[in-house]
C-alpha cells in the first residue's frame, strides 16, 4: 500500500507538470506506449490500412476502418482519433456516395461528440434508405435517450430488437429499463448480454461493470465479483478498477479506493476518474490534494472539448461542485438546450441551485425525475433544492429515498447526505 | 462459408450483418457508451457440413459451426454456447423449401462453485470433475414437422449430454482426447451426438480472396496461400444419424433418382426478443419481458452470406426462410464476384444478367438454388439456397477435395465434407466451370478453371470417426496468433512506462529469485529506483543451472502494472512458454541469437507472491522468477 501511494502522489504531481507543460502528454503517452500492434483493434486497423492501400476505392474498408476507430476510442478513452474518423468517412463518401452506412457511421460520430440531434438527423436518413439494419435502430435509440425522448427510444429499441435479439439490443434495453427504475430487469438484460456475448472482449467486459454498478445498490459483494470477473476478461481495464474503487471506499477502506482510481486514470485519463481521486481526498479533508487531482479532471475535460466533444452537461456538475458557479450555470443552459434529458435537466437544476436560484430550479428538478425517482444524484439534488426553497419534509423524503437506492451512489455527497438524514 | 472471420479479422465489423459503428465512449457516465459492433459471434454460424459418414454409410453426419476466431489462448470463460439460443439444424426432405424435421440443441450452464469466477479450480481429469467449475450441458430434440409446417412430433433424443471443457493447456485439461471423447454421447435414435470445442475446418485465405480477390500465385492452384484460420478453434455441433432418420418415407434411398434420397441442409440460430419495458395492458406493472423467437443467423451452403448477399441485406438475409428466397435470387443469378473476376483477372466468364432474364446464371442457380440436375435436384423443387446431399451416393474410396468439379460426386456441391475445398470450387464455378452443363457450347475460361486460394488444405488433419473434426488447439502447446491482451506477446516493444502512471516503483522489498531446472535458488534483496522508473528491484544475475537468464532477476512492484522480462541465451530460435503459479499466461519468441522480450507482461491485481516461470520450448531451458505483487 505504501508504494501504492507512493506511486499515486508522485504519478498525480508529474502528471499535473507535464498537463501543464503540454496539454495531452499523457494521451500521446498512452498512443505510443500502444503503437505496436498487439491487440485486436491495433491488428484490425492495420489490416484495414493495409486493405485501403491495396483497393483504395472500396468503401467498406473505409468503413471498417471507421469502425475500428470507434472501438480503439472506446478501448483508449482517447477522442482525438474522431477527427482520423472523419478524414475516413469523406474517402469512404468520395468513393461510394450514397452508401447509407456512412450516414450512419457519422450519426454515430454524432452522438459520440454528444451532438445527439444532428446524430438523429443523419440516423433516420440512413435509415429510410436501409430499413433492415438493425443497428441503425441502436445509433438511433442512443440519440433519443440523450434527447429525452423516452418513449421514442422505447419504440426505436423494440424494433431494433425484434430485428436481431442479440448484444448490441439487449445492452440498451438495459440502460432504459434503469432510466425507468427496472433494476432487476435491467440486470437480466445485461446477464442476456453477457451470455449473447460479443466480438471484442472489451465489450463483454463492460457490461460485467454495467452489471457490478447496478449490483452496487443492494450487494456490495456482488458488485465485486462482477467487477473482478470485468478485470479478469480485460486485464488492465480501467472502468472495473473505478469499480472496485468505488466497492473499495463503500467497505471504509479509502486507500485501496485511490490506488484503484489512480491506475484507472493511469490507464484512461478520464475526468471521472480524476474527480473520484479528488472526491475521496477532499472527503479526507486533503483539500490541497483535491485540488490538485480537480485541476488534473479540468485538464483532462479541455482536452476531450478541444477534439470535438461537446462536454457541457459532465463540465457543468463539475464546475457546480468543484469550480465556479457561473461557469456552472452557462454551461448547464448550453447542456440542457442541446440535450433536454433527464440529466441536462438535473445539470441546469443543480447549476441553478448552486446560482441561489433554487426556486427557478424546481421546475426543471421535476423535469429530471419525469421517469420517476430512480437515479440516486438526481433525487439527492431534489432534496437539496426543496431544502433551499424550505420544504424540509419533501426535502428529507427525497433524502431518505436518494439513501435507500444506493447509499453508495457518490462519494462527495455521502457526508452531507449523512448529515441531513442525521435527527 | 458465411465466415464471420471476414468481420473479425479484416474489420470485425466490416461485412455481414454487422454494421460498421458503435456507439462510441463518452466521457462521463450520463452517456451510456454501448458497444454497437458486437459481431454476435455466439450466434454466428460459420460452415455446415453434410455428409455419409465414409466409416458407417448407413448414417449421415451434420456439423454445425459457431463462434469462430477462438484464440486458444484467450480466456476459457470467452468461448461457450448462448444458453439463451435455439441452435437447430434443420432439414427439408422433399425439395419444398421448408423444413419437413429439425435437430434443435438447448444449452444450460452451470457453475459448482458460484463464488469464483474461475473458469477451472483445478485440473480437470473428468467431465464430472469439481474442479471442471464452469460448465454446459445440453438436449437435443427431435422435431418432425407435419404437412402443414406445424410441429407434428416433439421427441427428446438426448438431455443433459455434457460438453467437455475447453482446451485450456496440458495443466488445465490434461488428455484432452479423452475428456473430449467422453462427451460423445447416444442418441435414442441410434445415432451419436458431440457439441463442443474444436479445430476451425475450414481452410481459407482469408487476407485476400473474399474481400480483394486478390490471388496471392496466381492463377491460385499452386499454394501458397495462408490459412486465415490456422490455430483457431471453433464450437461445434456435430450429429451422426441413421439415414433412415432424415429421408421422407423413413427409408433407405436405393439410387440417386430415388425420389427419398435428396435432403436439403441448413442451420440456424434464434434468440427471443425482450419487450423493452414491462407493461401491462394499463401501460405498466407487467412482468413479462419475453418477446418472440427471432432468427439471427443461417447458414446453407458455404460462401452465400459473404459472396453473395450484399452488406445492407445481411440482416434480412439472416433472419429469411428457404421458403422465401426468391428476394435474393438476383445475387445469384447475375453475381458482383462474376464481375470482379472479369474485372480483376480478365476471365472470360459466362454472360450473366437479372434473374428471369436470358442471360441469368442458371449454372450458379442449380448450385446454390436448386441443386444440379440428376445429383442433387429434388423434382419439383422450389428454389431456395439450402447445401443439397444426395444419400444415395456412396462415400468416395478416394474423395477429391474438388468434389464434384474434381469428378467425385459425393463431394460439394453435393453435400460438403470437411475437406472439400469449397472456397475453390466456389470461384471456379462463378468463373464458369459448370456452365458447359447448361450451355455445352460454352468453353469455360482455361485460367478460370484454374483460381483458388492457394489454401487447399485444412491446419490439422481429420480424425478418421465420429466427429472427424481436428481436436482444439490448445492454449499452451499452441498459441499461433498473438494474444489479444495483458499476456506477452512476441517480439514486440517494451510496455508503458513514466508518464502514463502504469509504472511500477522498486521501493526496497525483497524480492526472490529461483532457477528453475537447477533448482538453486538465490535470494536477493531489491533495491530499484524510487520514483516513476521502471521498477526492477535487485540488480544481481539469475545462476542457472543451464545458462538461460531472465532480467529483471527479482521484481518488487504495484498490481497491474507493465513488465518486460528480457531472457537470455534461450535456443537459439525457439518460443518460450511462460506460467505464472503454474497457468500458462502467454508466450516469447526467441529469436536467432536466443533472447527475447516478453513486452508489456502485466503484472496480477491481487497483491501477493508470484512465481513467473520462462521455459524454452525446444531447448527446456528454464527460469523462474519470483515477483512480489503490491
Amino acid at each position: 500500500m505504501n508504494t501504492a501511494w507512493r506511486t499515486t502522489l508522485g504519478y498525480s504531481a508529474i502528471a499535473v507538470a507535464f498537463f501543464v507543460v503540454s496539454v495531452g502528454f499523457v494521451l500521446v503517452q498512452v498512443h505510443s506506449a500502444q503503437s505496436a500492434p498487439t491487440t485486436a483493434i491495433d491488428r484490425s486497423i492495420a489490416k484495414l490500412n493495409d486493405e485501403i492501400r491495396n483497393q483504395p476505392n472500396e468503401s467498406k474498408f473505409y468503413l471498417g476502418l471507421a469502425g475500428a476507430y470507434v472501438q480503439k476510442i472506446r478501448e483508449t478513452a482517447d477522442s482525438s482519433y474522431y477527427a482520423t474518423i472523419d478524414k475516413t468517412l469523406d474517402e469512404a463518401a468520395r468513393v461510394d456516395p450514397t452508401n447509407a452506412h456512412i450516414d450512419a457511421m457519422r450519426a454515430t460520430v454524432q452522438n459520440g461528440r454528444h451532438h445527439f440531434a444532428q446524430g438523429r438527423e443523419l440516423i433516420l436518413k440512413a435509415i429510410q434508405q436501409d430499413p433492415h439494419v438493425a443497428d441503425f435502430y441502436g445509433i438511433e435509440a442512443d440519440s433519443e435517450i440523450e434527447l429525452g425522448m423516452y418513449s421514442e427510444a422505447e419504440r426505436t429499441l423494440q424494433t431494433m430488437s425484434d430485428l436481431k435479439p442479440n448484444y448490441s439490443a439487449f445492452t440498451r434495453i438495459a440502460y432504459l429499463r434503469e432510466l425507468t427504475g427496472d433494476i432487476q430487469g435491467a440486470q437480466d438484460a445485461l446477464k442476456r448480454a453477457i451470455a449473447a456475448g460479443s466480438t471484442y472482449t472489451e465489450n463483454v467486459a463492460w457490461v460485467y461493470v454495467e452489471l457490478g454498478l447496478l449490483q452496487m445498490r443492494k450487494s456490495l459483494s456482488d458488485a465485486k465479483m462482477s467487477f473482478d470477473t470485468a478485470l479478469q476478461i480485460e486485464p488492465q481495464y480501467a472502468p472495473a478498477l473505478e469499480g472496485l474503487g468505488k466497492v473499495a471506499y463503500a467497505e471504509g477502506n479509502a486507500a485501496e479506493a485511490l490506488s484503484d482510481f489512480s491506475q484507472a486514470f493511469a490507464l484512461r485519463p478520464l475526468a471521472q476518474y480524476a474527480i473520484d481521486l479528488g472526491d475521496v481526498y477532499s472527503v479526507q479533508g486533503d483539500t490541497a490534494k483535491a485540488a490538485q487531482e480537480y485541476s488534473l479532471a479540468r485538464v483532462a475535460y479541455e482536452k476531450t472539448s478541444s477534439s470535438g466533444v461537446s462536454t457541457d452537461m459532465e463540465y457543468s456538475l463539475f464546475h457546480a461542485d468543484h469550480g465556479d458557479s457561473a461557469t456552472a450555470l452557462e454551461k448547464a443552459k448550453r447542456a440542457y438546450a442541446d440535450r433536454p434529458s433527464i440529466y441536462g435537466a438535473d445539470a441546469y437544476a443543480w447549476a441553478l441551485y448552486k446560482n441561489d436560484r433554487a426556486k427557478e430550479a424546481t421546475q426543471y428538478v421535476r423535469q429530471a425525475l419525469r421517469l420517476g425517482q430512480n437515479d440516486p444524484l438526481i433525487v439527492f439534488h431534489a432534496g437539496m433544492i426543496a431544502q433551499a426553497n424550505g420544504h424540509i419534509g419533501e426535502a428529507h423524503a427525497y433524502f431518505k429515498k436518494a439513501e435507500s437506492l444506493n447509499p453508495h451512489f457518490s462519494i462527495f455527497y455521502r457526508p452531507i447526505l449523512a448529515q441531513k438524514l442525521t435527527p | 462459408m458465411k465466415h464471420t472471420s471476414l468481420r473479425q479479422v479484416l474489420a470485425s465489423a466490416l461485412v455481414a450483418g454487422t454494421f460498421v459503428a458503435a456507439a462510441p465512449l463518452a466521457f462521463a457516465s450520463s452517456h451510456r457508451e454501448a458497444p454497437l459492433i458486437s459481431g454476435d459471434p455466439k450466434a454466428d454460424a460459420t460452415d455446415l457440413f453434410a455428409f455419409r459418414s465414409p466409416d458407417a454409410p448407413s448414417t449421415v453426419t451434420l456439423i454445425a459451426d459457431y463462434l469462430p476466431f477462438e484464440e486458444p489462448a484467450g480466456g476459457p470463460n470467452f468461448y461457450s454456447f448462448d444458453d439463451n439460443v435455439l441452435y437447430e439444424i434443420k432439414i427439408d426432405n422433399n425439395g419444398d423449401a421448408v423444413p419437413d424435421m429439425s435437430y434443435q440443441f438447448r444449452f444450460t450452464s452451470t457453475t459448482v462453485n458460484p463464488a469464483t469466477f474461475l473458469y477451472n479450480t483445478g485440473p480437470i481429469t473428468s467431465l464430472t470433475d469439481p474442479d471442471f467449475n464452469v460448465r454446459q450441458s445440453y438436449t437435443v430434440t427431435k422435431v418432425v414437422y407435419g404437412r402443414n409446417g406445424r410441429v407434428g412430433t416433439s421427441t427428446v433424443i438426448a438431455q443433459n449430454v455434457p460438453v467437455p471443457p475447453v482446451n485450456v493447456g496440458p495443466k488445465s485439461t490434461p488428455n484432452y482426447a479423452a475428456l473430449q471423447a467422453a462427451a460423445i454421447m447416444p442418441l435414442t435414435n441410434g445415432g451419436k451426438v458431440f457439441a463442443g470445442q474444436s479445430d476451425d475446418p475450414f481452410f481459407v485465405e482469408l487476407g485476400g480472396l473474399f474481400d480483394l480477390l486478390t490471388i496471392r500465385h496466381l492463377p491460385g492452384n499452386v499454394g501458397g496461400g495462408v490459412d486465415g484460420l490456422k490455430g483457431y478453434n471453433v464450437q461445434s455441433i456435430a450429429l451422426q444419424v441413421p439415414i433412415t432418420d432424415v429421408t421422407n418415407d423413413g427409408g433407405t434411398p436405393t439410387t440417386a433418382s430415388s425420389s427419398n434420397a435428396i435432403i436439403g441442409v441448413w442451420t440456424t440460430a434464434s434468440r427471443q426478443s425482450m419487450r423493452v419495458l414491462r407493461r401491462d395492458e394499463h401501460g405498466r406493472g407487467g412482468t413479462d419481458h419475453s418477446g418472440d423467437w427471432v432468427q439471427v443467423s443461417r447458414l446453407g451452403a458455404p460462401l452465400v452470406n459473404e459472396v453473395v448477399i450484399p452488406i445492407q441485406d445481411k440482416d434480412i438475409w439472416n433472419s429469411s426462410k428457404p421458403v422465401n428466397d426468391a428476394q435474393f435470387a438476383n445475387y445469384v443469378a447475375n453475381p458482383e464476384l462474376g464481375n470482379l473476376l472479369h474485372g480483376l483477372y480478365s476471365i472470360a466468364v459466362p454472360p450473366q444478367g437479372d434473374f428471369g432474364t436470358a442471360n441469368q446464371r442458371d449454372d450458379l442457380e442449380a448450385i446454390f438454388l436448386t441443386g444440379i440436375p440428376g445429383l442433387t435436384k429434388p423434382t419439383n423443387v422450389t428454389p431456395s439456397e439450402e447445401l443439397r446431399l444426395n444419400l444415395a451416393v456412396a462415400p468416395s474410396a478416394h474423395p477429391n477435395s474438388l468434389g464434384v468439379l474434381g469428378g467425385d460426386t459425393q463431394g460439394y456441391p453435393n453435400g460438403r465434407r470437411l475437406a472439400d475445398d469449397v472456397t475453390d470450387i466456389s470461384i471456379r464455378a462463378v468463373a464458369g466451370a459448370a456452365y458447359p452443363l447448361f450451355h455445352p457450347s460454352f468453353t469455360p475460361d482455361a485460367t478460370g478453371l484454374q483460381l483458388g486460394d492457394g489454401v487447399d488444405a485444412n491446419d490439422a488433419a481429420f480424425r478418421p470417426s465420429f466427429p472427424y473434426l481436428a481436436l482444439p488447439w490448445g492454449g499452451f502447446a499452441s498459441i499461433p496468433h498473438p494474444t489479444e491482451t495483458g499476456a506477452a506477446t512476441t517480439g514486440t516493444g517494451s510496455g508503458s512506462t513514466g508518464g502514463t502512471g502504469t509504472t511500477t516503483t522498486g521501493t526496497g522489498g525483497t524480492a526472490t529469485t529461483t532457477t528453475g531446472t537447477g533448482g538453486s535458488t538465490a535470494t536477493t534483496t531489491g533495491s530499484g529506483g524510487t520514483g516513476t522508473s521502471t521498477g526492477s528491484g535487485g540488480s544481481t544475475t539469475t545462476p542457472s543451472s543451464n545458462g538461460a537468464t531472465i532480467s529483471p532477476p527479482s521484481l518488487t512492484a504495484l498490481h497491474g502494472t507493465h513488465v518486460d522480462f528480457n531472457g537470455r541465451n534461450f535456443g537459439h530460435e525457439e518460443t518460450v512458454n511462460i506460467t505464472r503459479n503454474g497457468v500458462m499466461i502467454g508466450t516469447a519468441h526467441a529469436d536467432g541469437g536466443g533472447n527475447f522480450t516478453t513486452g508489456s507482461l502485466v503484472l496480477p491485481n491481487t497483491p501477493g507472491t508470484y512465481t513467473y516461470v520462462f521455459v524454452g520450448q525446444n531447448s527446456g531451458k528454464t527460469v523462474s522468477v519470483v515477483v512480489l505483487v503490491n
